[in-house]
């Protein structure tokens, strides 16, 4: 074996006997084996939701609308690795490997590590990887559960939940880069720790902002269109009573079908007159919310976009069809030439949303993601092969 | 026994010239070290000795890679220090080393020497070897947590041998060690000595240093105010104590009477031109030679003064820190730190 061999086999074995060290790797673990049980509690029966052994009717939630396995499928995808792995294992993780730069880096511990035949950015690399060790060995053992219970309770072997893992680590990372930098510069676990929660507020944060005016923007779209679908019916309308007022005319000028089409008409003529007022306003808001929304998606570019990471696997585990299973029949708002506001549907917004967001491409969402951590890392390697211990 | 020193490069272990640091912050500098020239010759046991801020430590870190010298001249193992493969060749024990507490001692070893890439193999054999060499044998497979500090020593030093080095560097190898662990300890670099091991030893306790080293530097306020074999430094001041009866200064006078030189203030000399000085009863003269202390003996009978012994004398390793860390202007002992912070913008 060669000397670098050794060297990398001894770091990582150092760092699973450290993992090992942490009580609360352990406890993410059994918590992950509970979620999952969890989950496999969970069924579906002809009549409804079924609990261990009870059973809850539902004539929307049943074996006969939804098979098992996109049941578990869409559990998986939109609520256990999304809140659970996503979240909550997430902060789980960051607590347990936060500490593991400044302990690191410590006074009487990294002079014995410098003083060895390796070079410092190989040194702070091994460390850094077997860092997210942590994270892909939890979210390992989650997906294989998942891919058992899948095929056990739901009759389908899905090998794509195992995308979680390479996902679910590039999410980590993120976050663990930022960490490793704040571990360096502040030598402090908890001061390391804490700041990472607020860096990954802020990503948040910026993210929720996107998808504020993305939905703004959106739903101004959808408003243009359905105003500018009123006015052209209504053009149609009014050439229509034109005519009938023309016909009205001939027959009798005086008559009370002539008052009639004229009063139509009038009010067609408003309507459209309003509803073209409607739509030059829409569209004022419009460019406003599509200019901002522009911006903010330029910063979220240059961020890592944790969120969108974890969605991946959504979008590669459920179709949109598979998403329609899951959202309630709901039919389109009541279309009034006349009433006031311009109504859209809620479920043909939230079918635009996904297909906006299933349109920015995997090489944006983790290649721009991936760039901001090689930016930090780089930093924090610079920092490390300089810094006197 | 010291060994034959000879300036060939490649009997050096340590040969380093101009080593300098400064610690840079935003209101200037520290100079930690200003111009360190040394020689450690191999097979030897040497020792750095010097009061607290002299700049031990940094010096030590500097050949060790964890700190970065502002400028540095010289080879360690024959390779520029800094070469990281070399350290493959030399065991460390840092001062306040601290090892991971979910190891066990043998687990220590086995993951530092595997850091120096040390084959499996032959770190197994010897991590036992070792831990019984160091009395930790029945220790090797408890958590290093519930080690004392003497007990961490002992297992560092182990550490520091573990891949077999050729020269050791250990930054105060006896801290918090009991007595009977420092005897083990001299014992250990009595051994890696007669293995033609080098041992660089830096420590404070001068004690240790004199019944162990060969030859030592005395590092003050960043420079090395001499260095050399304890022989070497002391040679000038090895001097011939004749102890005299003195009952109510009556011996005092007499020799005074039997050495007139003595009497007429400044620095006396004896007829064959030795330095001679007398304070309490005893006579000291700065010679080597035996024979030139005879006619001092001679006249001293002469007045019927009673002699009570003669030795020959020699400064203690603490007596040459002592004049290393005294100003000898001020004859005050020199504040411990590093040398005066330099201003940004002043001249270098």
């Amino acid at each position: 074996m060669s000397g670098m061999a050794i060297q990398t086999g001894a770091l990582f074995l150092d760092a699973y006997r450290e993992l090992n060290a942490r009580k609360l790797f352990w406890i993410t673990l059994a918590i992950s084996g509970v979620v999952v049980a969890a989950f496999a509690a969970v069924g579906l029966s002809p009549a409804g939701l079924t609990i261990l052994w009870w059973e809850i009717p539902n004539d929307w939630a049943n074996s006969k609308n939804i098979a098992p396995a996109v049941l578990y499928k869409f559990a998986f995808a939109t609520m256990g690795i999304p809140i659970w792995l996503a979240w909550i294992a997430t902060i789980l993780g960051l607590v347990s490997t936060a500490s593991i730069i400044p302990e690191f880096i410590a006074g009487g511990s990294i002079e014995l590590t410098l003083s060895k035949p390796i070079g410092r950015m190989r040194l702070f690399l091994t460390k850094y990887v077997t860092a997210l060790l942590f994270a892909a060995l939890q979210v390992t053992v989650f997906s294989v559960a998942v891919f058992l219970l899948i095929g056990i309770r739901g009759s389908v072997w899905e090998p794509r939940v195992f995308l979680a893992i390479p996902l679910i680590v590039i999410f980590f990372s993120y976050l663990y880069c930022v960490c490793a930098l704040l571990g360096l510069l502040t030598r402090s676990t908890i001061a390391a720790l804490l700041l990472t929660l607020l860096v990954w507020f802020v990503f948040f944060g910026v993210h929720t902002t996107e998808q504020v005016f993305l939905m703004l923007r959106e739903t101004s779209t959808l408003k243009i269109g359905r105003a500018e679908g009123m006015i052209e019916q209504l053009k149609a309308q009014q050439t229509r009573q034109e005519a009938e007022l023309v016909a009205a005319r001939e027959e009798d000028a005086g008559s009370v079908r002539t008052t009639a089409a004229v009063n139509a008409l009038d009010g067609t003529g408003q309507a459209i007159g309003r509803r073209t007022q409607q739509l030059e306003d829409i569209r004022g808001t419009a460019g406003w919310m599509e200019t901002t929304h522009r911006y903010v998606f330029y910063v979220k570019t240059a961020l890592p976009k944790t969120a969108e990471t974890v969605e991946l696997l959504e979008r590669s585990l459920l179709s949109t069809e598979d998403y329609d299973r899951f959202r309630p029949r709901q039919e389109p708002p009541p279309f009034s030439l006349t009433g006031d506001d311009i109504k859209i549907s809620q479920r043909a917004l939230e079918k635009r949303l996904i297909e906006v967001l299933r349109e920015r491409s995997v090489a944006w969402v983790i290649g721009t993601s991936l760039l901001f951590e090689l930016l930090v890392v780089l930093v924090t390697l610079r920092i490390f092969a300089r810094r006197d211990f | 026994m010291t060994p034959t020193l000879t300036t060939d490069p490649a009997s050096l272990a340590l040969d380093l010239s101009h080593v300098a640091k400064t610690y840079r912050g935003r209101r200037g500098g520290i100079q930690a070290l200003r111009g360190i020239t040394m020689k450690v010759h191999r097979g030897e046991i040497f020792g750095l000795l010097g009061p607290n801020g002299a700049g031990k430590s940094t010096l030590v870190k500097i050949l060790m890679t964890v700190i970065a010298p502002t400028r540095c001249e010289g080879t360690m193992l024959g390779r520029p220090v800094g070469h990281k493969e070399t350290l493959g060749r030399v065991g460390y024990l840092p001062e306040h080393h601290r090892f991971p507490d979910y190891l066990t001692g043998a687990q220590v070893l086995d993951f530092y020497a595997a850091l120096a890439k040390v084959p499996r193999p032959a770190r197994r054999k010897r991590a036992g070897e070792l831990l019984e060499l160091v009395g930790m044998s029945a220790w090797g497979t408890k958590r290093v947590r519930s080690y004392s500090k003497g007990m961490r020593q002992r297992v560092g030093i182990a550490q520091a041998l573990m891949n077999d080095p050729e020269l050791v560097v250990l930054d105060e190898p006896t801290d918090g060690v009991d007595p009977v662990g420092r005897r083990d300890i001299r014992n250990v670099l009595t051994e890696l000595k007669s293995r033609g091991k080098t041992v660089f030893l830096n420590s404070h306790l001068l004690s240790e240093l004199e019944m162990v080293c060969d030859r030592v530097a005395i590092l003050v306020q960043g420079v090395v105010s001499s260095q050399g074999t304890i022989d070497e430094l002391t040679r000038d001041q090895q001097c011939y104590e004749i102890e005299v009866e003195n009952g109510d200064g009556t011996g005092e006078a007499a020799i005074r009477r039997a050495v007139p030189a003595l009497t007429r203030g400044g620095i006396a000399h004896t007829e064959t031109g030795d330095p001679i000085e007398a304070a309490g009863g005893r006579v000291r003269i700065r010679t080597t030679e035996a024979r030139r202390v005879q006619p001092i003996i001679d006249l001293l009978r002469e007045q019927e003064v009673v002699i009570r012994s003669i030795r020959s004398a020699r400064p203690s390793l603490e007596d040459l820190f002592m004049q290393a860390v005294t100003d000898p202007t001020t004859g005050e002992v020199l504040a411990p730190g590093a040398a005066p912070t330099i201003r940004k913008g002043a001249a270098r």
